[in-house]
Parts: C-alpha cells; sequence; structure tokens
C-alpha cells in the first residue's frame, strides 16, 4: 500500500529533470567501499521501453577542481552565489568525461537523500552552466573528429 | 527533529544549513570509482532498451 513506504521513498515517483543537481552514491576509499551521498549532475533522463522504468545518466561532482588543467573539459562551479543558487555546499566540477558519465536506475540503491532533505534533488543547473556543458561537448566532439 | 523536518519542506538557500554528510565525499570522481556504480547498475540496465525522455543526448556513456 502506498502509504505504508517510508516517506523518503516516494521520491522515486518524481523522477528528476535534465539538469536537475540530485544526491547519488558513490565509493569512497576511506573506509575502503562506503558509499557516500554527494551531489551528482543529470544529463539526460531516460524511460525503459518495456517496463517504463526511469533511469538517469548522471556525472558526479567532486571538490577537487583541478582547475587549470579541467577548466577547458568539465563545468566547474566555484561562484558562491551559483553555489548558494543551485543548493551546492562546496564549489565543485562535474567531470564530463565519458568514462566518468553513468547511467544509474532512478532508485533507492543509487539515489538517496541528505538528511533534511525530502528529494535527492539538491537544485538544478542555471543557465550559464549549461551553455557551457553544451559548448564543452560541442568542443570535445569536434576533438574527437580531428 | 531536524528544522526542514518540522517545516516539513526543503529549506531555502537561506535557512538551509546543510547536513554533516554533505562534507563527507573526500574522494575525486575517478573512471574506476565511477566503474564501481556501472557494474551495480548493469543488471538493471541491460535488461532493456532506454529512450530519452529529458536531456539533449549529448553522450551515450552508459
Amino acid at each position: 500500500m502506498a502509504s505504508d513506504l517510508p516517506k523518503q521513498s516516494k521520491w522515486i515517483a518524481q523522477p528528476p529533470s535534465a539538469f536537475d543537481i540530485v544526491t547519488a552514491y558513490y565509493p569512497e576509499a576511506n573506509p575502503k567501499g562506503a558509499l557516500n551521498l554527494r551531489p551528482c549532475l543529470v544529463l539526460d533522463v531516460l524511460k525503459g521501453k518495456e517496463t517504463g522504468a526511469i533511469a538517469c545518466r548522471v556525472t558526479y561532482g567532486t571538490k577537487n577542481l583541478r582547475f587549470v588543467q579541467r577548466k577547458r573539459h568539465d563545468v566547474i562551479i566555484q561562484n558562491h552565489q551559483h553555489l548558494n543558487q543551485m543548493g551546492l555546499p562546496y564549489a565543485t566540477r562535474f567531470n564530463l568525461d565519458e568514462d566518468c558519465v553513468v547511467l544509474l536506475p532512478w532508485d533507492t540503491e543509487f539515489f538517496g537523500c541528505w538528511r533534511g532533505y525530502f528529494h535527492p534533488k539538491i537544485g538544478t543547473l542555471l543557465e550559464k552552466y549549461q551553455k557551457d556543458y553544451a559548448f564543452l561537448m560541442a568542443m570535445r566532439q569536434a576533438e574527437q573528429q580531428e | 527533529m531536524s528544522t526542514a523536518a518540522r517545516m516539513g519542506r526543503n529549506l531555502s538557500d537561506d535557512e538551509r544549513n546543510f547536513p554533516v554528510e554533505a562534507y563527507e565525499a573526500h574522494d575525486d570522481v575517478t573512471p574506476v570509482g565511477v566503474d564501481v556504480m556501472r557494474k551495480k547498475a548493469a543488471d538493471k540496465i541491460n535488461r532493456e532498451e532506454w529512450v530519452i525522455i529529458d536531456g539533449f543526448g549529448l553522450t551515450q556513456a552508459k
């Protein structure tokens, strides 16, 4: 019965939109194998043809900005006001390398809520950074074609 | 009970105090780490065909 579901699981019925920033599990080194929630950027939302299940193509965020090396490759957010507007607790880099982007089922095994939150969504990528993302992906495709 | 729970909604930017766990993600994002989650998801993802319903589809990464 729907009312028997834990309150946190009700968010499964509300999938995110593209460019939402949500909290997802990622393995940490210390302790090894522990899964901690961290912000990640939803790039695409997909639906299963047979079951109608939802999956999200996401890239995880990291506080390791490596700004000089990665400014031409990744979406990096440092502006304090922008961080507040997007619900991010610290300056964050979203790695756009293909081997760092992953398709995850929208369920409690891969996504979760920080304490005090009712949904994994913590914010939405501002339009300026959505444009940055589109530009960076165009640059990546151009480099691949060379 | 947290402020958010008392108020029954997500907090605004002015009200929000991030939980401690928000600051516990220390590791960089690496292909090895992402691959751990990819393998966990593989069973569910490979079970069916997926269609994009939102987003530009600029990457085909699985």
